[in-house]
């Protein structure tokens, strides 16, 4: 079945289908592609352009949230199994950094953070992004979500292959300053969230995991 | 080539509404296209407003303290208008506090600490004559 109609399928359940095809042809638009080029797979800046969209043309935001996790499910074709709802951003341009953030606001607004908590969530993903393509050239980050009893979470995991991190400890300590800013951004990130680990081997690559959680 | 964001100029001020997502390229781009704007213009001072952006990382944050930098060099005062209370706590968290930058709730406040500031300059360049006027 064509992702086309799969998507409008999918948002029919939460409005009138007319809606649902409007929000899909403003995503075309701004991705300048047609239907047709849409393939059978959903890029991220197409899931992006689908939940502005919603933001934009739907009125009752309750609806809206388990509308956009039904989106979000259905880029999932790299979802993780433990966990709910996944996206994967590839960080190759500065771009991906805007797209990446934006990814983590919305997903921690469909999990029900506060806007003060998904500014926090948006900002340590564009840190993270933004050392993968300073330092490592490329890599991926990837948001997914876990729903426990009395408590929900959604976790970022920024990894790449480039040269890793030397001085952690030191950065960590918050002795050291590069000019380019790698301190503070790691240091910012670790203040943002509640948990925050770091695996790095030099010239293997890092990967990062920060997680913040909802009480509920 | 269109800017992406567009500077106005209101009286002796430079006035920029950020409305877009901030990307690295644009942050640059915006720092580069004020500075020959502050020439070209010879403004007094420079109003950035942000209400209208979601994230301020560390990144964007530390760029938009070097305009104010550079703008200062150049004669020119900076006032940062409406940042979001959720940006604010964000930032503070991280730990960076935006020292040196002069901000303002609002546009309005923004334009009138402008206003306060010109007066006070005319009022010292006052107070110079005045006081030459005594020495003579």
């Amino acid at each position: 079945m064509n992702v086309g109609s799969e998507i409008v399928g999918q948002m029919s359940r939460y409005m009138p289908e007319t809606m649902a095809r409007g929000i899909l042809h403003y995503a075309l638009r701004k991705n300048n592609i047609t239907e047709s080029e849409l393939g059978n797979e959903l890029t991220s800046n197409m899931i992006s352009t689908l939940l502005k969209g919603i933001d934009l043309f739907v009125d009752e935001p309750d609806n809206c949230i388990m509308c956009k996790e039904r989106l979000l499910t259905l880029s999932g074709k790299k979802a993780m199994p433990q966990d709910d709802v996944a996206v994967m951003v590839e960080i190759r341009h500065e771009n991906d950094i805007v797209v990446a953030r934006n990814h983590a606001k919305a997903i921690g607004e469909s999990v029900g953070f506060s806007k003060a908590d998904q500014v926090k969530i948006a900002t340590a993903v564009s840190e993270l992004s933004r050392n993968i393509v300073r330092y490592a050239g490329s890599g991926e980050i990837r948001i997914s979500t876990m729903d426990a009893v009395g408590t929900r979470a959604i976790r970022i995991v920024a990894s790449d292959r480039g040269p890793g991190i030397r001085d952690l400890d030191k950065i960590m300590a918050g002795q050291y300053r590069s000019k380019t800013g790698l301190g503070l951004g790691l240091l910012g990130c670790k203040r943002l969230m509640d948990e925050f680990g770091v695996e790095t081997k030099p010239g293997q690559g890092t990967k990062i995991t920060i997680r913040k959680f909802l009480e509920l | 080539m269109a800017r992406t964001i567009p500077i106005i100029k209101l009286y002796n001020n430079l006035l920029v509404s950020i409305q877009v997502d901030l990307s690295d390229g644009l942050v640059a781009e915006l720092k580069e296209e004020l500075t020959s704007e502050i020439q070209a213009t010879n403004a007094r001072g420079l109003i950035i407003e942000l209400s209208g952006i979601d994230v301020l990382d560390s990144y964007i944050a530390r760029s938009i303290g070097d305009i104010s930098s550079i703008a200062r060099l150049m004669g020119t005062k900076t006032v940062i208008a409406g940042l979001d209370p959720t940006m604010a706590h964000s930032l503070v968290e991280m730990g960076m506090t935006l020292e040196g930058l002069e901000t303002a709730l609002n546009l309005e406040s923004a334009i009138e600490s402008l206003a306060a500031g010109e007066s006070e300059i005319a009022g010292l360049e006052m107070d110079e004559d005045f006081l030459l006027g005594l020495s003579h």
